[in-house]
């Protein structure tokens, strides 16, 4: 399809994100424009999409909810079926501040390396969060470092930028609950590379976390559960870096 | 020792049962209230016959143990009570193997999922019909019959449980597929359905302006 306006397409999973949507688009118009912007309603019970659609985004309409893990690999999979050479993934909560985006893009330009994390750990004091959350992600951190053999600071960040090669692998195999750690890990072992930048996350502005109290203590028994299965798993070669390099 | 000690008390509620009028009293009205529903329901199509007739069966049930009588009590404690659990385990697989054979006639089921339950209902049935070839699993294992026909639908029910969960998975990822993908169509036929009104206006000025 000829229709892209831009080489990079922004993704924003959204659920129930009817109050903070149409400010988040306004926002992002104003600080990166002529950039397309599509909208993943997963299945909301509020009037998202119709919203998001009033604001200049192209709307892709879950007619379920699928989680988050879907609704990203859906923006994945448009992003690479419509030709975009870059995604920028955002939550649609507010949280990632459009002003940054901009650091992701240059980061992806200078180092040229497939996926950009913001991570909100890379700087000193940026980010407040309960004392258990700040643990599970710690410990997360330091396993997925270990076995990315990479530095990871922020592995839960879903702030991030992907090239085209990742955007493939990912509409292929992506993850479906709580998925960022584990894509980290699919995609090293599969030869991608990643780096993280500082970034200044914001409090949402509207909803709750979907994430509770409890489900932290499942999210990281989950994740490591998963990070371990993988391990377990051989190497998928038909989307490994080398082998379709040049091809997508 | 332990056989005479459950006969004794199997006995004592046997020789109790004549007096027991309040109980069964109870048991029958809820028989008939049973009846009474399921037959309704049934009736007026709110739920599918296959579970009407379950219902009413059960509800038959209740109603007919609170009419048994004292001198079928006093004769089925004095069958050998593997012999009645023999009887129990056969309808019990005949009515699994009726339940699985009709959902699939409605295709409620798929031939697949199926097999597992015919197969279970078919080694009960094969062991009650057959008690010699479970002597010989006992001589194996040295498992009481009882205890082997427990464990061999236990074990079955298991596997059909776990092949549930298998078949669910396959199903989330399939639906999330064609979920994603209806979600990507639906965004390409809206643009198309823009593209197109465009062109027709497009059209209708161009011949409004000749």
């Amino acid at each position: 399809m000829k229709n892209r306006r831009s080489n990079t397409v922004i993704l924003i999973p959204a659920f129930n994100e009817e109050a903070s949507i149409a400010s988040l688009l306004n926002e992002i118009h104003n600080c990166v424009p002529d950039t397309d912007i599509v909208v993943i309603n997963d299945g909301s019970a509020d009037r998202t999409a119709v919203v998001a659609g009033e604001n200049g985004a192209e709307v892709l309409d879950l007619p379920c909810n699928l989680g988050v893990g879907g609704a990203v690999q859906v923006g994945f999979r448009y992003a690479y079926e419509n030709g975009y050479e870059y995604a920028i993934r955002c939550d649609g909560d507010g949280q990632h501040p459009p002003s940054e985006m901009k650091n992701l893009v240059e980061t992806m330009k200078t180092r040229k390396t497939d996926l950009v994390i913001g991570s909100r750990f890379l700087e000193e004091g940026g980010y407040k969060s309960t004392w258990i959350r700040n643990c599970g992600i710690y410990g997360l951190a330091a396993f997925l470092s270990a076995i990315c053999r990479r530095k990871v600071t922020d592995p839960t960040s879903g702030f991030q930028m992907l090239n085209r090669p990742l955007l493939y692998f990912f509409s292929c195999v992506y993850p479906m609950d709580y998925p960022e750690p584990e894509a980290l890990a699919l995609m090293r072992r599969e030869g991608y590379d990643f780096c993280e930048v500082p970034t200044t996350f914001r409090e949402r502005t509207a909803g709750s976390s979907t994430i509770g109290r409890w489900g932290t203590f499942y999210y990281v028994v989950k994740v490591f559960l998963a990070l371990l299965v993988d391990r377990a798993r051989p190497v998928d070669l038909r989307y490994s870096r080398e082998n379709i390099a040049g091809k997508v | 020792m332990i056989f005479a000690l459950v006969d004794n008390v199997t006995r004592r509620y046997a020789m109790g049962w004549e007096g027991a009028i309040f109980q069964r009293v109870c048991i029958g009205l809820v028989g008939l209230l049973v009846l009474m529903l399921a037959g309704r329901v049934t009736w007026k199509r709110d739920c599918s016959i296959l579970t009407g007739i379950l219902w009413l069966i059960a509800g038959g049930i209740l109603v007919t143990f609170s009419a048994i009588p004292q001198k079928v009590i006093e004769f089925v404690i004095s069958t050998e009570y593997l012999n009645r659990i023999r009887v129990i385990m056969g309808l019990v697989s005949i009515l699994v193997l009726y339940i699985t054979f009709e959902s699939i006639r409605r295709t409620h089921l798929q031939e697949k999922y199926a097999l597992l339950w015919v197969v279970t209902a078919l080694i009960i049935l094969i062991s009650v019909l057959f008690p010699d070839a479970v002597s010989l699993f006992r001589a194996v294992t040295g498992m009481e019959y009882a205890t082997a026909i427990a464990t061999v639908s236990f074990t079955f029910l298991v596997m059909v449980a776990f092949h549930f969960s298998i078949s669910l998975s396959a199903m989330q990822t399939d639906h999330t597929k064609v979920a994603q993908r209806v979600a990507i169509l639906e965004a390409r036929l809206k643009k198309l359905e823009e593209t197109i009104a465009g062109g027709n206006d497009n059209e209708k000025k161009l011949t409004g302006q000749s």
